[in-house]
């Protein structure tokens, strides 16, 4: 992807690498970028890489994205929005997308994708329509199909429960009459 | 071949292995989950080790003689006295210092972003216009209250309590609705991109290899 838009390592883009304890990560990362991460991924010193001369914080930064299937949005809005202010934005995946929405709806979040919904959404918006677009008819069909099987499995359940109903009035008047 | 085309056909291959047990049980399923829950350990154990203890001791304690680092890594040795059944209330210090240390560091936090900024949201701003976003603000008051009122068990649900509780399992059920909705889309999510996988990548890197 780099290549594609002619981005380079170091200069453009950092990976810094997976740090245990996400909450400690992103709370020292408020203090220092470079004392939480003194390597990167590749083992370079972050203090000699470029694109971090003049970033160190959260301070340094405009927008934090954060793009997840887990629930480390809501630890990003905690850490970094909460305690340093960082006005961020999100992508989750849909089984998540639920208990992010209300960060969004106050604020917390400035901006949200929820799903493959949102990032069809937001291929349109960029006008480049891709994989996402691609699956929302797949995606709507599959949702489609489900609620029709939940209309026909009430359907059943109703007639089951008609007909033990019936049943139960039937055996109750034979042992009436008996 | 290169090692990238060849990951992609043994990923294809293992998709299929999984897939097949829509048709029945078989041994090529137990395999490829077998395989994956083995490589899943195996990677995590070696990540965490290494970004853990190669990463944040043994290089700044060790190649750069940081030994600030040196209480937190004993308090780290002290949680493997669990594995001694004599001696596991040694371990005890260590989840003690750290769940103390979290407890105040969350509590503050997580109550200001996750309770009083959302009551906030919950509530309608005063003084400014009508708007939708008021009528939506105001039908999620209505739900957050008579959701309380369900939960609420020192009374019994009966006259307006009963009515309004009524209201309140009906927002539940909404919400649940929209959470198995979003559920729904997230499994289909992850069905459609092993689809994409199968018969768009990989015939495509299946035709650079032949």
């Amino acid at each position: 992807m780099a290549e594609e838009y002619g981005k380079e390592y170091g200069t453009d883009y950092i990976f810094l690498g997976y740090n245990p304890d996400y909450s400690a990560t992103m709370l020292r990362m408020g203090e220092s970028i470079r004392a939480t991460y003194p390597i990167d991924h590749y083992h370079t010193n972050t203090s000699e890489i470029p694109i971090l001369q003049g970033v160190d914080s959260y301070a340094d930064i405009e927008l934090l994205i954060t793009v997840t299937a887990s629930a480390l949005a809501e630890y990003w809005i905690i850490w970094a929005g909460g305690t340093y202010d960082q006005k961020i934005i999100a992508g989750n995946t849909a089984i998540q997308a639920i208990l992010v929405y209300p960060f969004f709806q106050t604020g917390q979040l400035s901006g949200f994708l929820g799903g493959l919904k949102g990032a069809a959404e937001y291929e349109l918006l960029i006008e480049h329509s891709d994989k996402a677009v691609r699956g929302m008819d797949a995606q709507s069909m599959a949702h489609l199909m489900i609620v029709i099987f939940i209309i026909i499995g009430n359907i059943g359940f109703m007639i089951q429960k008609r007909s033990q109903k019936l049943a139960a009035a039937a055996t109750s008047g034979a042992g009436g009459r008996s | 071949m290169s090692w990238e085309m060849l990951g992609m056909l043994v990923a294809g291959i293992l998709t299929l292995a999984i897939f097949s047990l829509l048709f029945r049980d078989n041994p090529l399923y137990r395999f490829a989950e077998s395989l994956l829950v083995g490589v899943s350990a195996g990677y995590y154990l070696i990540h965490y080790f290494n970004a853990s203890v190669i990463r944040k001791f043994y290089i700044p304690v060790i190649e750069e003689g940081d030994l600030w680092l040196l209480p937190g890594g004993l308090l780290g040795l002290l949680i493997l006295f669990r594995l001694v059944k004599k001696y596991q209330w040694v371990s005890r210090y260590s989840i003690a210092f750290y769940v103390a240390a979290w407890s105040g560091y969350l509590i503050p936090s997580v109550i200001q972003e996750r309770i009083l900024t959302q009551v906030t949201g919950t509530l309608p701003a005063v003084g400014e216009p009508f708007t939708w976003a008021t009528a939506g603000t105001l039908l999620l008051l209505a739900g957050v209250v008579s959701i309380l009122v369900y939960f609420y068990f020192s009374a019994e649900h009966k006259g307006l309590l009963g009515h309004v509780s009524k209201v309140g399992i009906t927002f539940l059920m909404i919400g649940f609705g929209a959470s198995f909705g979003y559920t729904v889309m997230g499994r289909v999510s992850l069905l459609i991109g092993r689809f994409l996988f199968l018969f768009d990548e990989l015939p495509n890197a299946v035709r650079q290899i032949l």
